[in-house]
C-alpha cells in the first residue's frame, strides 16, 4: 500500500504525525520495499543533501574559521580546511568580555519578550480575526499601516520619547514594546486564526462558552505551530538585535551577545576575525538547540481535520 | 456534524532516534577530523598585543571632575582609549575619565547622534577630520581657537596639511588624535620582477605608473588576472577620486572653501586618466584578481602590482603576509607631471576628537584634550596602541617612525602633505555624490566632465541649503 | 462534492445597514461583541498610542521641516522636502532598484520557501535535521554571511562561477558588475527563506489529509492536489507572505548596506530607497528630508500592498468561510 492509502502506517513508520488518521485502522509494522521507492529515497536525499551544502556553507566557513590561525583566515585563495587547528581564538574569544554575563542579559531580553509577543499577538490577532465587531478591520488597518513607515524614520523620535520617561539605560525599551503586539505576529496570528472552521467555535458558544473560554479552550490549542512559531521568531529578533541594545543600553555590565560580538571589531582592517568567528559560534549553539528541540511543535500539534458538510 | 477525533499519539522513540544519531554522528565526524592529520595548536590565533582589551572604564575615584569620552571601536584601536585614560589620570589628581564604548553601527555613530539630539551628550567625541564643520555648523560643538591661542600652539606646532584642516572653517573645533596619510603607495616587488620591471624602482609619475602596469598586465580570456594597480579600488570611489585628483594638482574647493571645484580641469582629467585605464584592461567589471579577505587587503594575493595602504593594512600585510608571494617597496604615490608635484597625491584622514557644546565639564574637557593629542605622554601613547601618527609636529612619535624603514614614509608624507579633503559641513554629501558619480564613470555610464559636473550641483546645491538654514 | 474544483467562495455581506449604524453598536448583543473586540485588542490600541503613535505623528510633522538629526533649530518648509525629493535623480534610481529587487524577490522567495516547506513535509529519515539546516541561515549573524556571501560571489574563487565553469559558462562579475548586483543581492536573499519556509510549514499542518486521500481516490495527479487542495488551505499564509514580503522589499536595507558598504555600488546599482533614507539621515544629518522619504515610502507600500491585498485577498480561502 502506498503512503497515501495509509497514512497512518506511514505516520507511524516514520514517527511522526501527520494529519488525522482512523484509529480503527490497523497499523501494518513496515512497508514493502521495492526499486522505486528506493530510487524515489535516493532522488529525496540527494537534493536534500545538495540543498543543505548550500544553505550550510555560511555555518561551515563561520565554524572552520574559528579554528584557523591568522595566517590561514587571511590566506590566498581561500582555505576551506586549514591543516593547522587553533583553539586560540576560543580561548581569546572566552575572555574578550563577560560572555556569561552577556548571555544572562541577552536571556533576560529574549525570555519575556518571547511570552509577550505571543501572549499579545494571540490577544490581538484573535481580536481582530474572530470577533465579528465594526472595528475588526479598522484596527488591523491601521496597525499594518505601523508596519510601513520605515524605521529609521521614527528611530529618534521613539529614542527621544524613552529619554523623556527615562528608560534609556534599561532594558525597558527593548521588552516592554512586546507586550503591546507587535504588527508583523499579529497578522501571522490572524491568518492562522481565519483558518479555523467557523463550526468549532459555533459548536462551542452553542455550548454557552464566553469569548475567553472559546479563546483559551478552543482556538489557543489549534493553534500551537503558529504561536511557537512567533515565539521562536521573537526570540530571535531579540537575540540578534544589535540596534536596540546599542541606543538604549548604557552600562557595559548589562551589554547583550550581539554588542559583544562588536568587541572584536576595531577600525578598518583591524578585526580580530578568528576570536569573531569564535564567539559568533558559541552564540549560535543556544539558537539551533533551541529550534531543533522546538521543532516538534510545528509538526504535533492537534491539525484540523476535514469536516464534513 | 461530526468530528474526528485527534490523531493517536505517535511514538516518539523513533525520533530520539534520530536525535540520538545526529549526536554520534557530530561526535564521528569531529573526531575524523581530528584524525585526518590536523595538528592542533592554541596559539597563533590573535597577535600577542590583542590580549587583554579593554573597552571601556569607569574613572578613577574620588576626583573633582569626571569627563566622559565614548569609544567607537572594538580591537587594538578601542583598547587605545583605554590607555590612554589610564595614562592621564595618573598624570594628575583632579580629573577623572569614564570611557564609555559605544559602537558604531555600520559606519555611523548612532549612539553619538543620538545622545546629542537628546541633550546628554559626552564630553569627548570623535570623528573625523572633514566632517567637524558639520557638527559645527549645527552648533553643537566648543570652539577652541582662544583656548589654543592660550596654550601657546599655533601653526608652528602642527604639520601644515593638519593645521590647515584644524583651520577651515570660523574657528578651531577639533584637535587631530591620530593622522592618517593617505597614501603612501606600495609596490610588490615579486610582481615587478616577475613583469620584467626593476623591482627596486617604483613609479614616480603617472605616467610611469600607467607605463608599469601595462606590462604587469595579465589577462585570462576577458577576465584580468594580473594588474597594474586598480585605481577606482583605493578604499572606496570617493577616495580614489581625492588621490587621483590630487596627484593631478587639481583643488576640490575653492580658495576661500565656499564653493565645491570638482569640475576643476586637472580633476576631470584625472577621472579621464581612471576610465580610459579601466577601459583599457577590458572593463571595471572584469576584474577576477582576488578572493575575498578578512583580513589582508588584495595586493596581499600577489595579484596587483601596486596599491595604496593604510598604516593599519600595511603591517597586516608585514606581519602576515605570504612572503612567497608578496614583497613590499613604500614611496610617495605618483603625482602627474607638469600637473601635480611630487607628493601632492597625499591628503590626511585619521580622527579629530572635539567637545560638545552642551558638555558640562568643558575645561577638564580640554585638560584631557590637550594631554591627548598635544603631549609626549599622550601621543605615544596613542601610538603604541593606534599605530597612527599624532598631528602635532613636536612629538617624538615622528622620531620613532623615522627609524623604521618600513614606515618611514609616512612621516615623509605627514610632513610634506599639502592637500586635504573638502573640509566643509556638506562634507558627506561630496563624499556620496563622488562615490556614485566617480563609479558611474568608471563603469562606461556617464562622461568624465558630466559625473563631475553633477557632483558639483549636488553638493553647492546642499552647501547653499546649509547656509541658509544655519545662518 | 469533487475536491478537484476549487473550493474557494465569497461569503455573504454583512447584512444591508448604513454607514453609521455598522461602525456604532446598537444592540445590547452588538455591544457585548463590541466590548470583547476592544478587549482582545486593547494592547495593540494602548501600544499605539504609548510606543508608536507619538513618534510616527512627530516624524510626519518633522517631513515638513528642516530638522537636522541633533537636534538644533526646526523651521517650516512646507512641501519643500518632498519637491526636493522628486527632483533627485538619485532617489528615482533608488526607486528603481527597490522596485527590481522586490517585484523579483517577492515572489522568488514564496516559491522557494514553499517548495523547501513541501519538501520537508515529506517523509524522509533525519528529516529533523535537515529543518535545521534550511533554518540556520536565518540565524547565522548578518556579519558572517555578508563575508561567506562575498566569497561565494567572487568572480574568479566563487562557488558560483566555479559551478557555471563546469558547465563552461563564465560567471559574471556579480558584485562588481553593475549590471549584475541586484541578482547577487537576490541570490543572498534567497537564501535567508528559513524564515517564511517555517511559517508556510506550519500552514502545512493545516492541510486535510483525508482530503488529500480523497482526491487520490478520485484520480487527481499530484499537481491537481497540490493546486486545488494544498494551495487553498495555506492561502491565508500566502497572504501573509505576499503582504509582509512587499513590505519588507520596499524597506529593503540591512543586507544591501552590509554587502555593498553603504554607498550603493557599484555606479548605484545597489542603491535602494532603503539605503538611500539612511545616508539621507546619518550621513547627511537631515532629519526632516528623511523624514519626507519615509513617508513617501509609506504611501508607495500602502498602495502596492492594498493593491495585492485587493487581487489577493478575494481568491484566500478561510477554512471553510470566506472573510
Amino acid at each position: 500500500m502506498t503512503a497515501i492509502e495509509n497514512p497512518t502506517a506511514a505516520a507511524a513508520v516514520a514517527g511522526e504525525p501527520r494529519g488525522s488518521a482512523n484509529p480503527t485502522r490497523p497499523i501494518p509494522k513496515h512497508r514493502k520495499l521495492t526499486w522505486p521507492r528506493v530510487a524515489e529515497a535516493i532522488a529525496k536525499h540527494a537534493v536534500l543533501i545538495v540543498l543543505s551544502v548550500v544553505f550550510l556553507m555560511p555555518l561551515i566557513w563561520m565554524v572552520t574559521g574559528s579554528f584557523k590561525t591568522q595566517a590561514d583566515i587571511g590566506a590566498f585563495p581561500v582555505k576551506w580546511f586549514p591543516e593547522t587547528i587553533t583553539t586560540g581564538n576560543y580561548t581569546y574569544g572566552l575572555q574578550a568580555f563577560p560572555l556569561l554575563q552577556y548571555f544572562w542579559n541577552t536571556l533576560v531580553i529574549c525570555v519575556p519578550s518571547m511570552i509577550g509577543a505571543a501572549l499579545s499577538s494571540a490577544m490581538v490577532g484573535y481580536g481582530v480575526s474572530r470577533i465579528r465587531w465594526p472595528w475588526r478591520n479598522g484596527v488591523f488597518t491601521i496597525l499594518i499601516a505601523t508596519m510601513m513607515v520605515p524605521f529609521y524614520v521614527t528611530m529618534v523620535p521613539l529614542f527621544v520619547a524613552y529619554r523623556d520617561v527615562g528608560w534609556t539605560g534599561t532594558y525597558l525599551p527593548l521588552i516592554v514594546p512586546t507586550f503591546f503586539g507587535i504588527p508583523f505576529f499579529i497578522f501571522l496570528m490572524r491568518q492562522f486564526f481565519l483558518g479555523i472552521p467557523d463550526a468549532l467555535t459555533d459548536a462551542a458558544r452553542i455550548d454557552g462558552a464566553g469569548e475567553l473560554r472559546i479563546f483559551v479552550q478552543v482556538i489557543l490549542p489549534l493553534c500551537k505551530p503558529a504561536l511557537a512559531a512567533v515565539m521562536l521568531f521573537q526570540f530571535l529578533a531579540s537575540w540578534s538585535d544589535l540596534l536596540g541594545p546599542l541606543l538604549y543600553l548604557t552600562k557595559s555590565s548589562q551589554y547583550t551577545l550581539s554588542l559583544g560580538l562588536t568587541f572584536f571589531q576595531g577600525a578598518q582592517g583591524d578585526t580580530a576575525t578568528g576570536p569573531l568567528m569564535a564567539v559568533s559560534t558559541i552564540i549560535l549553539i543556544p539558537i539551533v538547540v533551541l529550534f531543533f528541540f522546538a521543532q516538534k511543535t510545528f509538526i504535533q500539534g492537534i491539525t484540523m481535520s476535514g469536516i464534513k458538510d | 456534524m461530526t468530528s474526528r477525533p485527534p490523531h493517536p499519539p505517535t511514538r516518539p522513540a523513533a525520533r530520539d532516534v534520530s536525535r540520538r544519531a545526529f549526536l554520534a554522528a557530530i561526535a564521528a565526524g569531529g573526531a575524523a577530523i581530528g584524525l585526518a592529520g590536523c595538528t592542533v595548536i592554541s596559539g597563533g590565533a590573535v597577535a600577542a598585543d590583542q590580549q587583554g582589551l579593554r573597552l571601556s572604564k569607569d574613572p578613577a575615584p574620588g576626583r573633582a571632575h569626571v569627563v566622559e569620552m565614548y569609544n567607537i571601536w572594538g580591537g587594538t584601536l578601542g583598547n587605545a582609549w583605554v590607555e590612554l585614560a589610564e595614562l592621564y589620570e595618573k598624570s594628575q589628581s583632579h580629573t577623572g575619565v569614564r570611557v564609555t564604548y559605544a559602537p558604531l553601527s555600520g559606519n555611523t555613530q548612532i549612539r553619538l547622534q543620538t545622545a546629542i539630539a537628546a541633550g546628554t551628550p559626552p564630553d569627548l567625541a570623535f570623528c573625523t577630520p572633514e566632517e567637524y564643520p558639520q557638527f559645527a555648523g549645527y552648533g553643537v560643538v566648543e570652539p577652541l581657537g582662544s583656548r589654543i591661542k592660550a596654550a601657546g600652539l599655533g601653526e608652528a606646532n602642527f604639520a601644515p596639511a593638519v593645521w590647515k584642516q584644524m583651520t577651515a572653517t570660523d574657528d578651531i573645533y577639533a584637535m587631530p588624535v591620530l593622522v592618517d596619510v593617505n597614501f603612501p603607495m606600495f609596490w610588490n616587488k615579486k610582481v615587478f620582477a616577475s613583469a620584467g620591471l626593476d623591482p627596486e624602482v617604483p613609479p614616480k609619475t603617472i605616467d610611469e605608473l600607467e607605463r608599469y602596469s601595462d606590462k604587469i598586465l595579465q589577462k585570462r580570456g576577458n577576465q584580468v588576472t594580473r594588474i597594474g594597480t586598480v585605481p577606482w579600488d583605493y578604499y572606496g570611489f570617493s577616495n580614489s577620486m581625492f588621490t587621483f585628483g590630487f596627484a593631478f594638482g587639481g583643488k576640490f574647493m575653492s580658495d576661500d572653501n565656499t564653493e565645491a571645484t570638482p569640475d576643476h580641469p586637472n580633476i576631470v582629467q584625472a577621472l579621464q586618466w581612471m576610465v580610459d585605464y579601466a577601459r583599457k584592461v577590458g572593463g571595471a567589471s572584469h576584474l577576477a584578481l582576488t578572493s575575498p579577505s578578512q583580513t589582508l587587503p588584495p595586493i596581499a594575493s600577489g595579484n596587483i602590482g601596486m596599491a595604496p595602504m593604510t598604516t593599519t593594512d600595511a603591517q597586516n600585510v608585514y606581519r602576515s603576509g605570504d612572503e612567497a608571494k608578496v614583497e613590499l617597496g613604500a614611496t610617495l604615490f605618483p603625482y602627474a607631471e607638469g600637473l601635480g608635484s611630487p607628493g601632492s597625491a597625499t591628503w590626511l584622514g585619521g580622527y579629530d576628537l572635539f567637545i560638545p557644546k552642551a558638555s558640562k565639564e568643558r575645561d577638564a574637557a580640554w585638560d584631557f584634550l590637550q594631554f591627548a593629542t598635544v603631549s609626549d605622554a599622550g601621543t605615544q601613547s596613542n601610538f603604541r596602541y593606534g599605530t597612527l601618527l599624532p598631528g602635532w609636529s613636536d612629538s617624538p612619535v615622528l622620531e620613532e617612525f623615522q627609524k623604521d624603514p618600513k614606515i618611514a614614509v609616512y612621516r615623509e608624507g605627514l610632513l610634506t602633505a599639502k592637500n586635504i579633503r573638502p573640509t566643509i559641513p556638506v562634507a558627506s554629501t561630496y563624499a556620496t555624490a563622488l562615490d556614485v558619480q566617480v563609479s558611474s564613470a568608471i563603469y562606461g555610464q556617464i562622461t568624465p566632465a558630466r559625473a563631475l559636473a553633477k557632483v558639483k550641483t549636488t553638493v553647492n546645491n546642499a552647501f547653499a541649503e546649509f547656509r541658509k538654514e544655519n545662518s | 462534492m469533487s475536491v478537484t474544483r476549487s473550493i474557494t467562495t465569497r461569503g455573504p455581506k454583512p447584512r444591508g445597514t448604513s454607514w453609521l449604524t455598522h461602525w456604532i453598536p446598537r444592540t445590547k448583543r452588538q455591544r457585548a461583541t463590541f466590548g470583547w473586540g476592544l478587549f482582545f485588542t486593547a494592547p495593540a490600541i494602548i501600544g499605539l498610542v504609548l510606543f508608536t503613535g507619538g513618534p510616527i505623528i512627530t516624524s510626519a510633522v518633522n517631513s515638513f521641516t528642516n530638522a537636522n538629526l541633533l537636534g538644533g533649530t526646526r523651521q517650516w518648509v512646507g512641501w519643500d522636502n518632498y519637491s526636493q525629493l522628486f527632483a533627485d535623480d538619485q532617489w528615482w534610481l533608488s526607486l528603481g532598484n527597490t522596485l527590481f529587487l522586490t517585484v523579483i524577490s517577492v515572489p522568488l522567495g514564496i516559491a522557494v520557501a514553499l517548495g523547501l516547506a513541501l519538501l520537508l513535509n515529506l517523509r524522509v529519515k533525519g528529516l529533523g535535521i535537515y529543518r535545521v539546516i534550511f533554518f540556520i541561515p536565518s540565524i547565522v549573524p548578518i556579519v558572517a554571511s555578508a563575508v561567506i556571501w562575498a566569497y561565494v560571489l567572487n568572480p574568479q574563487y566563487g562557488v558560483i562561477n566555479n559551478v557555471l565553469n563546469i558547465f563552461g559558462i563564465q560567471g559574471p562579475g556579480w558584485l562588481s558588475d553593475p549590471n549584475w548586483s541586484k541578482p547577487a543581492l537576490i541570490l543572498f536573499g534567497l537564501w535567508g527563506v528559513g524564515n517564511l519556509m517555517v511559517i508556510l510549514l506550519a500552514g502545512l499542518q493545516g492541510v486535510p489529509q483525508d482530503l488529500l486521500e480523497q482526491a487520490s481516490l478520485d484520480g487527481a495527479g499530484a499537481w491537481q492536489k497540490f493546486r486545488n487542495v494544498t494551495i487553498p488551505f495555506i492561502s491565508p499564509q500566502l497572504l501573509f507572505a505576499t503582504i509582509t514580503g512587499l513590505i519588507a522589499g520596499f524597506q529593503y536595507f540591512t543586507q544591501a548596506f552590509v554587502m555593498t558598504g553603504g554607498y550603493g555600488d557599484p555606479a548605484g546599482s545597489t542603491l535602494v530607497s532603503g539605503v538611500y533614507l539612511y545616508q539621507s539621515a546619518f550621513y547627511h544629518y537631515q532629519l526632516g528630508y528623511s523624514s519626507a522619504v519615509g513617508w513617501v515610502l509609506f504611501v508607495i507600500i500602502a498602495i502596492v500592498s492594498i493593491l495585492a491585498y485587493r487581487i489577493m485577498g478575494r481568491r484566500v480561502y478561510y477554512g471553510g468561510e470566506a472573510r
